[in-house]
C-alpha cells in the first residue's frame, strides 16, 4: 500500500531530522532518546521488509549528510540491521510476546554499537581522520528502547487484532465475515 | 519470473553507492541532498537548542545559573577589552611602522548556525551551515559573537563545513600569552570542555589568569584572537617546557550562532 509506504518515508525523514539535530543538543544521558533505530527496529519486526530497508535508508541519508561525524555510514549500519532483525523475527525470536519485543530491541541495540565500532576501526585501520558518532551510554539506550517498544507492543494489542489467535480454516467457514 | 526479494534489491542499492563512493561520484550526490536537506536542519536545529537550554535550567537554581552566565558573559567582555588594551599598546611601541613592516590584512566574517553536533569524550565537532560557497577554507578560525575562538574549520562541503572544537584533542592552535610579542606554545584540547597550554617554555612567563590568544603565526588565523585563560602551570624545573591548564572562554557546549573568519585577498 503506497499510503504506508509514504508514511514510512516521511516518519523516517524525522526520524533522521531529530537524531542528527535536535538529539545531539540534549543533556547527559538524553541524548539516548532517538527514534531512527526504534523505528527501523519496529518496521522490521512488525512491518515487511521493504519497508524497514526503505526507512533504513532514508533516515541513514539525512544522519550521513547533517552530521559531521565522517565514520559512521549510518546508512549501511541500519539497513544490515533491518536485515537481520527481520531474519531474526521471522527464525527465532517470536515478535509475538513483549518479552520478544525487549529481546529485539536489545539485539538491535547491540548490533548498532557493534556495526559502529567494526567501521570505526576499519576508518582508523585505513589512515583517516575519525570524527566519532556521537552516543551516549549504552544502558540508556536499552531503557529507551525498552520503553519505545512497550508503548508499540501495547498499542499494537490495544488498537489491533495483531496478537489475537489466528483463526483456522474450519472456523473461518462457519464465523460471518464481519465478524473477522 | 519471480520479483527479487527486498534484501536482495538492498544489498544491490549498497554495493552501488559503494561503488559510486569509491569512484568519486558520491560527492555531488552528497551535495545535493545536503542542499534539500539543509533548510529543515536550520529548523529543527533551533528548536534542539531551545530543549537543551530548557533541560539544562533547573528550577529551583534558575537564578543561579541566570547570575553565573551573566558574570560568564562579562568576565568574556572584560576579557576582550584587555586583550584589545595590550594589543593598542603593543602596536604603539613597535617598530613595524617605521619599517613599513605593518601588513594591512583585511578580515572579514560569515554568521554561521550549527545545525549538528558531534561531542563525545574526546572529540568536538559540529556542522555548520556555511560552506566553498561562502568563501570558508579549511583552518580558518571560528569564533563567538564576542570574537573568541572556538575552533577552526575542519572540512568543508559547497554548504556546510565541519569544526573542530578546541576541546577535540586533535585540537591545536598556536598560541601567546597576551600581550608577549611572539608565538609561546600550543593550546591543545583535552577533551570534555578542557584544553591544556603546552610546549611553553620555561622562560615564558606564565601564571594564573593570564589570557591567552592566538599568535597568528597560522595562516588562516588571525593573531589576538582570545582563546582562554590559565587556570593552573604546570612546571617541573627539569622540563625544558612548561604546561598550564587552561579554560576555554567560548561556551562550547552550548554554540549555536558563529562566526567564520575569512582572511581578505
Amino acid at each position: 500500500m503506497w499510503s504506508r509506504r509514504i508514511l514510512a518515508v516521511l516518519l523516517a525523514l524525522a526520524a533522521g531530522y531529530w537524531d542528527s539535530t535536535i538529539a545531539t543538543w540534549l543533556p547527559g544521558g538524553f541524548e539516548a532518546i532517538q527514534f531512527s533505530l526504534p523505528l527501523v527496529l519496529v518496521l522490521a519486526v512488525y512491518s515487511t521488509e521493504e519497508r524497514a530497508i526503505t526507512a533504513a535508508l532514508v533516515t541513514g541519508v539525512v544522519q550521513d549528510v547533517l552530521l559531521p561525524s565522517n565514520s559512521g555510514l549510518v546508512s549501511l549500519r541500519y539497513v544490515m540491521i533491518a536485515l537481520l532483525l527481520h531474519a531474526l523475527s521471522q527464525n527465532v525470536l517470536t515478535n509475538r510476546s513483549l518479552i520478544g519485543a525487549y529481546a529485539m530491541g536489545g539485539v538491535a541495540v547491540l548490533l548498532d554499537r557493534l556495526l559502529l565500532l567494526g567501521v570505526e576501526g576499519l576508518f582508523r585501520f585505513g589512515g583517516r581522520m575519525v570524527v566519532e558518532e556521537p552516543h551516549t551510554f549504552i544502558f540508556a539506550e536499552l531503557l529507551w528502547m525498552a520503553i519505545v517498544m512497550t508503548a508499540v507492543f501495547m498499542g499494537f494489542a490495544a488498537f489491533t487484532r495483531r496478537f489475537l489467535p489466528p483463526i483456522s480454516r474450519p472456523e473461518a467457514g462457519r464465523i460471518p465475515l464481519w465478524r473477522t | 519470473m519471480p520479483k527479487p526479494r527486498p534484501w536482495f534489491i538492498g544489498l544491490l542499492g549498497l554495493s552501488a553507492l559503494l561503488l559510486l563512493g569509491l569512484a568519486g561520484f558520491i560527492g555531488p550526490v552528497r551535495e545535493t541532498v545536503r542542499a534539500v536537506l539543509l533548510p529543515a536542519a536550520r529548523l529543527t536545529s533551533n528548536v534542539g537548542a531551545s530543549i537543551g537550554r530548557m533541560m539544562r535550567l533547573d528550577r529551583e537554581t534558575g537564578e543561579a545559573n541566570r547570575r553565573a552566565e551573566e558574570l560568564e558573559a562579562r568576565l568574556r567582555n572584560t576579557a576582550v577589552d584587555y586583550v584589545r588594551l595590550r594589543a593598542l599598546e603593543e602596536e604603539n611601541r613597535s617598530l613595524r611602522a617605521q619599517a613599513n613592516f605593518i601588513t594591512e590584512t583585511g578580515y572579514q566574517t560569515v554568521g554561521a548556525r550549527v545545525i549538528a553536533r558531534a561531542i563525545t569524550h574526546q572529540t568536538a565537532v559540529v556542522t555548520v551551515d556555511r560552506g566553498s560557497k561562502d568563501g570558508v577554507e579549511i583552518g580558518q578560525a571560528v569564533v563567538t559573537e564576542e570574537g573568541i575562538l572556538a575552533g577552526k574549520i575542519l572540512s568543508i562541503g559547497e554548504r556546510t563545513a565541519s569544526v573542530m572544537l578546541l576541546s577535540d584533542i586533535r585540537s591545536r592552535v598556536a598560541s601567546k600569552v597576551s600581550g608577549a610579542d611572539r608565538l609561546s606554545g600550543v593550546v591543545e584540547g583535552r577533551g570534555n570542555g578542557a584544553a591544556h597550554f603546552t610546549l611553553v617554555p620555561q622562560s615564558q612567563p606564565l601564571e594564573r589568569d593570564n589570557v591567552i590568544v592566538t599568535a597568528g603565526t597560522e595562516e588562516r588565523v588571525p593573531p589576538n584572537l582570545i582563546v582562554g585563560i590559565v587556570n593552573d602551570v604546570e612546571a617541573k624545573p627539569t622540563d625544558p617546557f612548561k604546561n598550564a591548564v587552561i579554560e576555554p572562554l567560548a561556551p562550547l557546549e552550548r554554540l549555536e550562532l558563529v562566526a567564520i573568519v575569512i582572511p581578505g585577498s
